[in-house]
């Protein structure tokens, strides 16, 4: 079965993600979801990393109502922005 | 007509969309500690393996950048360490004998605090996330939530924020937010540490006390626990407060290990 290049980039991209949520600096792991959201179409796959890194890193903070979401917040709003951004560009 | 319909089906699907991410929001404010518990259980035991892995591939790979450095340069490096080591191991000595001299006086007194401590090894550090959190490699079976965290026998790291079946998470006290109860100086100054994210404090003074760089910071106990020193100290002309800026002694980013111990820290955030 022949795999589109898209496709297969993009699963590079989630490997990469997930390896450099468990071994990388937060602000590398940012940046590259940030660009992978900007470079693939709708891009879930940023909201489910963020899940990930507060699942695995997240403590209840005062400043997001004693919840541990704030990568999830943060990502959703990403998320929500650079689809904004994409249909005003085209 | 076509145009309508695949217009009307994305909005559909964006509202869709919407009400979900709403549901989601207020199940995990209302339910969150239900679910998050079970799911971050899971979670922990499945990826502690990957962590651990990472450790053993850097522990085994550290000394490579050691072939890319000129040998003049480590023979440098190396007269200069062995100097430092020569004025630490006197005033190691002089420690020693203060630090016996000070238990065998509490001996005396009677106000020895035998402390209960299990070592552990860090498995992901603070710079992984924005959370300032390391994960050990500790379970429910030998610590608990609000456990102590110290570095290098007296260093005061963090507390036990959370414990899983095979691993636990530990906050550290500089985390940005997080207060806990200090003294410092020689004049064990009473003061509410707040921290300020990588082994670093925030604490305000009135401007007129006296305050000097170099003044250690300690958590009220029995034994000796260090928070850290004073760093910097930050004056503003209209400000009648001081910033004074505060530094952990070790390097969060390079810790191997952790003494975790049972809790007797008055930490802000646990009572709120």
């Amino acid at each position: 079965m022949k795999v589109s290049s898209n496709i297969l980039k993009r699963i590079i991209v989630n490997i990469v993600l997930f390896l450099c949520v468990l071994f990388a600096p937060w602000w590398i792991t940012i940046i590259l979801a940030i660009l992978a959201t900007f470079y693939f179409k709708t891009y879930y796959e940023i909201i489910i990393v963020a899940i990930l890194i507060d699942i695995l890193y997240g403590v209840p903070k005062w400043y997001i109502f004693n919840l541990s979401f704030g990568y999830t917040i943060f990502s959703i709003i990403i998320f929500a922005l650079t689809q904004w951004t994409k249909t005003k560009l085209r | 007509m076509k145009m309508n319909y695949r217009q009307n089906k994305n909005k559909k699907i964006k509202v869709i969309t919407v009400i979900i991410i709403l549901f989601f929001f207020l199940f995990v404010y209302f339910y969150g500690n239900i679910t998050s518990s079970f799911v971050s259980n899971s979670t922990h035991s499945m990826f502690s393996t990957f962590w651990k892995t990472g450790e053993l591939i850097k522990s085994k790979t550290s000394a490579i950048p050691a072939f890319f450095i000129s040998h003049a340069s480590l023979q440098n490096k190396n007269n200069t360490l062995s100097l430092q080591i020569q004025d630490l191991e006197i005033k190691n000595l002089i420690s020693e004998y203060l630090y016996d001299e000070n238990e065998e006086l509490r001996k005396i007194l009677n106000r020895l605090d035998e402390k209960e401590a299990i070592i552990t090894s860090i498995i992901a550090r603070p710079n992984q996330s924005l959370y300032d959190t390391f994960i050990i490699d500790l379970g429910m079976d030998n610590i608990s939530i609000g456990d102590i965290a110290m570095a290098n026998g007296n260093i005061t790291i963090g507390r036990v924020a959370e414990v899983y079946d095979k691993t636990s998470k530990v906050v550290l006290f500089s985390s940005f937010g997080e207060k806990i109860d200090v003294l410092v100086g020689k004049q064990k100054i009473s003061a509410i540490a707040i921290g300020r994210n990588g082994g670093n404090f925030e604490i305000r003074f009135p401007r007129d006390m006296e305050i000097t760089i170099g003044d250690i910071v300690s958590v009220p106990s029995m034994d000796i626990r260090i928070l850290g020193v004073v760093a910097h100290i930050q004056k503003e002309a209209n400000d009648p407060f001081q910033a004074v800026l505060i530094q952990s002694p070790v390097n969060i980013f390079e810790l191997k290990w952790l003494e975790i111990i049972k809790n007797n820290i008055n930490n802000i955030n646990e009572s709120e």
